[in-house]
């Protein structure tokens, strides 16, 4: 670098006030510290150049396992689920007769054969049937809609009410009959005891329905 | 500072410590001849010595494990320079990052640090210098301090920067008046 008045010369050209000043660095530095730098540096160095630990720690194992330990461990792990496997079946609370399950195969076998000899397996398609439900389940519903809706549009056409017309379409004879049959006296009294019809007006009505009056009174 | 006679030649040192015989003996040359340049480089960046002397321990790690490689395309002192720059900035990111201060913030952290050395006088014109100094962004002092301390050439600091000639100027000029500007202000 050029340690001439380059940079004088110029701040000087620049008018800066600068050019006038010394330019002394004022701060303090440790004493000696410059001398003692390079040992310091070398010291990091060292430092950064030591491997790390870890890689150099020896990796043996000090732990002894006994001799022949993972030889067989396969086999006792086997055995000991084995057990484990039977102590669970022996706790189940259910009983099984005995010599149950030494029969059961071949029971099972005459039962499947003899089912066989009873009825012939039948092989339904699966599609085909469906098919057949699916255009029933169709028309099915096609009905319901096209009843519910001209149910509705006659309901609505109608000026009476539904009970209205069924109670109008009962015979009078068949309502007489039923009233002889099924009230009997304690329901008239109470009938007659509960409502402001005068006895003139139930005798008139009694008379004009042809019931006798005198099983009334 | 080493005798000019002293001095080794940056080739030979560059040289010598490809040789792993001559490795440790050349880099011990080649960090007395820098560290004082180096040093002053970074406490005009960061003003205390401790941090200085944390930073400038990494920039000489860095050239212990990068200057087999270096392929003197460079001169080398720019290419040291421009590790001690990086490292410097790097350090004050970190520093910005860890205090949770803003860019504004910046100068008030290094002007706190400023009053507290050793020997400080707010009456003295370099100890005013050193407090405009402060008071410019980060780039900028890097730029002023190269020149007006170090009487860098544009042309290396353009390499050492990555950047124009051009730009340099502008800068160093910027820098000035700012630091003119404020040595007035605090008349």
């Amino acid at each position: 670098m050029n340690k001439g008045n380059d940079i004088l010369q110029e701040l000087q050209s620049m008018n800066s006030i600068l050019a006038d000043i010394p330019r002394i660095m004022p701060y303090a530095v440790p004493d000696d510290y410059f001398n003692r730098f390079i040992t310091s540096i070398h010291e990091q160095i060292q430092i950064e150049q030591t491997p790390d630990p870890v890689t150099v720690w020896s990796k043996i194992n000090p732990y002894i396992a006994p001799d022949g330990y993972f030889e067989n461990f396969a086999d006792k792990i086997a055995d000991n689920v084995l057990t484990t496997s039977v102590s669970i079946a022996h706790n189940d609370p259910y009983e099984v007769p005995d010599g149950y399950f030494d029969t059961l195969p071949a029971r099972s076998l005459t039962a499947a054969k003899d089912a066989d000899k009873q009825q012939p397996t039948r092989i339904i398609s699966l599609r085909r049937n469906m098919w057949k439900q699916v255009r029933w389940a169709a028309a099915a519903v096609l009905l319901i809609g096209l009843g519910v809706g001209s149910y509705e549009i006659v309901e609505i056409s109608q000026p009476h009410h539904k009970a209205e017309r069924m109670l109008a379409s009962i015979p009078d004879k068949d309502i007489s009959e039923y009233i002889q049959q099924n009230i009997d006296d304690f329901d008239l009294d109470m009938i007659v005891s509960n409502t402001n019809i005068s006895d003139e007006d139930i005798a008139q009505y009694l008379n004009e329905t042809g019931v006798d009056t005198s099983k009334v009174y | 500072m080493p005798d000019a006679l002293d001095v080794p030649d940056d080739n030979l040192l560059v040289a010598s410590f490809k040789d792993e015989k001559l490795k440790e003996a050349s880099f011990t040359k080649l960090v007395r001849k820098y560290q004082e340049r180096l040093y002053w480089h970074v406490r005009r960046m960061v003003v205390e010595h401790e941090d200085t002397n944390d930073i400038l321990q990494n920039v000489f790690i860095k050239v212990w494990k990068n200057l087999a490689d270096f392929r003197q395309e460079s001169n080398l002192y720019t290419w040291l320079y421009r590790i001690a720059t990086n490292e410097t900035l790097t350090w004050i990111e970190q520093q910005k990052r860890r205090t949770s201060v803003s860019l504004s913030d910046n100068e008030d952290i290094f002007s706190e640090k400023l009053l507290a050395q050793k020997g400080y006088d707010p009456n003295k014109i370099e100890w005013k210098l050193q407090q405009a100094i402060q008071s410019l962004p980060d780039k900028q002092k890097v730029v002023f301090n190269l020149r007006y301390y170090d009487e860098m050439p544009y042309e290396e600091m353009a390499e050492m920067l990555s950047t124009s000639v051009g730009a340099l100027k502008a800068s160093y000029h910027h820098a000035v008046k700012k630091v003119e500007g404020f040595l007035k202000g605090s008349d």
